[in-house]
């Protein structure tokens, strides 16, 4: 027994969705669980360890699936670890199977495919509770006997039956159960026992394993086919999406491996068709045929079946009318929830931020070090944290609903609206969350298993409102929409417009998502098929843990970058620094600082003098930033952004913006001397003076508002959002693309909102 | 193919039926034999429409019947779950 001799075992816990299986896990690690990304794949990869009888386990949380046909991403992920070919993941040395008590026929299915991998295995019984309150009787004894393998009884939630799953696991570690006769007709074997002759002479390696040779057989997509290729680079996305590309067709073009082994797979698959032994279908067939064997005599069910408590919940919750009432009034409580609970943590994280910067500014001397550190690192370690607790807040909720299993039923009520756009009722919650915050939003797509669906909706989201778009929005809407009321007070320009800014970008989004879907992303979409799952009562353990990893992925993956562009950007500003155009200013500084020290406190000329003074800093900033890079790239880019109605400093500001927005209210408020203070009321009165340089015109009207409203409405300027798509697509190439097309339609629509706007106006 | 059998979109609310044939892709079948919807499976109309809610062994599924899949069943009339459907087995009363 090789397993037994090393230190540490692997054990990989499997199952269908919705077995309790996270549950379990919880149960079988306790805390010592850690959660990352298996390497170059976007699956959350949870392992944790446990002690039995003086043997370590290492515990492989595998995600939820229903086969082990590599269909989706968690599909694969689950095959490749299961055959020691996942990256980052130690050769499994045991299996626990977590099955439901309720659902156990479609369970066995998953059963009867892990039994071929010839691995110890253990079947843990979850739900039994919920089974005995449906009066479904089930002889576990017998089960045992006729599967073969150790079948323990559990309650996940109630820590029951853990001991003994344990006791089994290691009794099978020790003594595994020997190898199952094949279940698949003497012509598919016989096919099998060929390709594993041919598969060793291509490759010049070891006999296959007959479960390999099997699944290579029977998985037509050619995703294992491809793996197999010995130089293949499948890690990437750019495979995975091929090879759910060309799922539809046997034998696909994309990763279809050594062209030998996809010629000797396609010619048995054409033998077994001929020979009335279908692939794939005679899988299910057989499958399913096993796994009522196996219940035969273990497995009592009532004839008449009671309506459960899921059941009456299910009659109101599903209603078109008060299903959708209920659903629109649990998004309420929630979105509430976040902007009312988040402020509180946002502003304190802004006003730790602000003292910091005080503290740094006072304790420092003037310099490009101080500046780095509070221009650069600080607002940039800022612009992170002030991510967090949006994060946290609307993952903790989403994981509330996910766990008690409402989502599901959500995903029901809105699947017919998302049809319309071509996506489906998966993508509904991601896309409402856009409205808090991006980054939770596109965190959340992973709950969408179509490859196509769930790169639409994340290409998408950045187009949807997000709250750090509100300041800029308040900001120019506060100084230059009027404060007209129409309908007897019903109805508030200034509030119309804030509604068609929202608006637009739902119509932009609606519109890009149909155009990826028809272009781009086109394909035709598996069957929208979604287990609902009984409701239950959240676990908080499950919930928090979920939170706090998602929290720390963000923390992890954006905030290095989004720390690197705002030094980025802070260089950009603060150099070269040259001193010779601030110098007549510096020099009256130092003349007003003179005179502040000769003058008594109370002197009237004393506190003009102060205020001069504050002018003069801002002018001395504003010089720097207008000389800086960014200031210079600024000039040399206003014919392009002229036509927008933007002078160079508007220009300049919105590139300051690139790692974050709302940044831009700051810069300009730097660009125009205007300062940074409270409530902007100095910038927005700063605004309306400004002219063009050479013309007393105006630069600020309402269509250069509205543009550079419109634009910011339409523009990718988030560097979070950037890096989390990164680290979900696993690629440069979406956020790339995502960037461009976003900056094409900011520019193209503040181009048309200003032209039409000055049209208007006359 | 049965004559008794109508797509399972005219199943009323709470009315049965037996799946008697599932047309689509080789794959998409596939995938959805392999999560036990296939021939001879009794299934029940939870919530009728587009997409239905439907009751499928020990859960409830929500799907979306579009060009790719046609599920057609053979309609169960007021009989009890576990009798008369098409391919029933009659395994499962067992001792227990």
């Amino acid at each position: 027994m090789p397993a037994a001799a090393k230190s540490v075992l692997t054990v990989a816990l499997i199952g269908n969705p919705n077995t309790g299986k996270s549950t379990l896990f919880s149960a079988l690690a306790g805390m010592s669980q850690h959660v990352a990304n298996y390497p170059g794949a976007t699956v959350e990869k949870k392992t944790g360890r446990m002690t039995c009888a003086g043997q370590r386990y290492e515990l492989i949380d595998l995600p939820g699936l229903y086969s082990l046909s590599p269909r989706s991403r968690d599909e694969m992920v689950a095959v490749d670890v299961l055959l020691g070919q996942q990256k980052g993941a130690n050769p499994v040395d045991a299996v626990i199977c977590i099955v439901d008590a309720v659902n156990l026929l479609r369970n066995l299915y998953l059963v009867s495919q892990v039994r071929e991998l010839g691995l110890p295995t253990v079947v843990a019984v979850n739900m039994l509770d919920v089974a005995a309150a449906r009066s479904i009787a089930l002889d576990l004894p017998r089960l045992e006997r006729q599967l073969g393998v150790p079948v323990v009884g559990v309650q996940a939630h109630r820590r029951v039956g853990i001991a003994e799953l344990k006791a089994a696991l290691a009794r099978a570690v020790k003594d595994p159960a020997p190898g199952e006769e094949t279940l698949f007709p003497p012509v598919f074997e016989d096919e099998v026992a060929r390709l594993q002759g041919t598969f060793s002479r291509t490759a010049g390696a070891g006999p296959m394993p007959a479960f390999l040779a099997r699944r290579l057989l029977l998985d037509t997509s050619g995703y294992l086919a491809g793996r197999l290729r010995p130089s293949v680079d499948g890690s990437g996305l750019g495979a995975t999406v091929g090879s759910s590309y060309h799922a539809g067709c046997t034998a696909g073009p994309v990763g279809s491996g050594t062209p030998a082994l996809s010629t000797a797979l396609q010619e048995a698959r054409e033998r077994l068709r001929a020979a009335c032994c279908p692939i794939p279908a005679v899988e299910p067939a057989v499958r399913y045929a096993w796994a009522e064997r196996m219940l035969t005599g273990a497995l009592s069910e009532p004839d008449r079946r009671r309506p459960t408590v899921t059941d009456r919940i299910d009659h109101s919750l599903t209603h078109w009318f008060w299903g959708l009432l209920f659903f629109a009034a649990v998004m309420l409580i929630v979105f509430q929830s976040v902007f009312t609970w988040a402020r509180p943590a946002m502003e304190a994280i802004e006003g730790a931020e602000t003292a910091l910067g005080g503290w740094l500014q006072n304790h420092l001397a003037e310099g490009a070090l101080r500046s780095l550190l509070v221009g650069g690192v600080l607002s940039g370690v800022g612009s992170v944290l002030q991510f967090l607790p949006q994060i946290l807040i609307l993952f903790f909720f989403l994981g509330i609903l996910e766990d008690c299993g409402y989502l599901a039923r959500a995903a029901f009520l809105m699947d017919k609206f998302m049809a319309r756009i071509g996506l489906s009722g998966k993508s509904f919650i991601p896309m409402l969350s856009c409205f808090a915050c991006t980054v939770p939003g596109i965190m959340a797509a992973r709950v969408i298993e179509n490859e196509r669906d769930r790169l639409t909706t994340i290409l998408v989201a950045p187009l949807l409102t997000c709250s750090a778009r509100l300041p800029v929005y308040t900001l120019l809407i506060a100084a230059f929409i009027p404060d007209r009321t129409y309908c007897g007070g019903l109805l508030n320009l200034q509030g119309l417009t804030l509604a068609g800014l929202y608006l637009l970008g739902i119509i932009v989004a609606v519109t890009a998502a149909l155009v990826l879907k028809k272009t781009l992303l086109r394909g035709q979409s598996p069957p929208f098929v979604l287990e609902l799952p009984s409701y239950k009562w959240p676990s908080l353990r499950t919930v928090v843990q979920r939170v706090l990893g998602r929290g720390w992925i963000f923390l992890h993956t954006a905030g290095t970058l989004i720390l690197a562009v705002s030094i980025l950007v802070w260089a950009g500003l603060y150099y070269p620094h040259h001193s010779d155009a601030v110098a007549p200013l510096i020099q009256e500084r130092q003349q007003l600082q003179q005179q502040v020290k000769q003058l008594a406190g109370n002197d009237s000329a004393r506190s003009n003098a102060e205020v001069r003074l504050r002018e003069i800093a801002r002018e001395i900033d504003g010089v720097h930033q207008r000389h800086s890079i960014l200031g210079r790239l600024g000039h040399f880019l206003e014919p392009a952004v002229r036509p927008l109605g933007w002078d160079w400093r508007i220009g300049c500001a919105v590139i300051a913006s690139l790692p974050a927005r709302e940044v831009v209210v700051a810069t300009m408020g730097v660009m125009y001397n205007a300062g940074e203070d409270e409530d902007n009321r100095a910038l927005k009165e700063r605004l309306r003076d400004v002219t063009w340089e050479g013309s007393g015109k105006p630069v600020f009207s309402i269509p250069t508002a509205l543009s550079i409203m419109v634009f910011f409405a339409l523009c990718a300027q988030c560097g979070a959002t950037l890096a989390v798509m990164r680290r979900e697509t696993n690629s440069w190439r979406w956020p790339a693309f995502t960037f461009a097309y976003m900056t094409v339609l900011a520019y193209l629509g503040a181009l048309a909102t200003y032209q039409v706007g000055t049209w208007l106006g006359g | 193919m049965n004559t008794n059998s109508v797509p399972l979109q005219h199943l009323a609310a709470g009315q049965a039926g037996c799946i008697c044939r599932l047309l689509g892709q080789p794959d998409v079948l596939h995938r959805l034999e392999e999560f036990g919807l296939r021939p001879g499976t009794r299934i029940e109309m939870f919530r009728p429409g587009n997409p239905c809610i439907v009751r499928l062994g020990g859960c409830k599924v929500c799907l979306r019947a579009d060009d790719l899949l046609h599920i057609l069943v053979e309609p169960i009339d007021g009989a009890a779950p576990g009798q008369g459907c098409c391919r029933r087995r009659r395994w499962r009363g067992g001792t227990g």
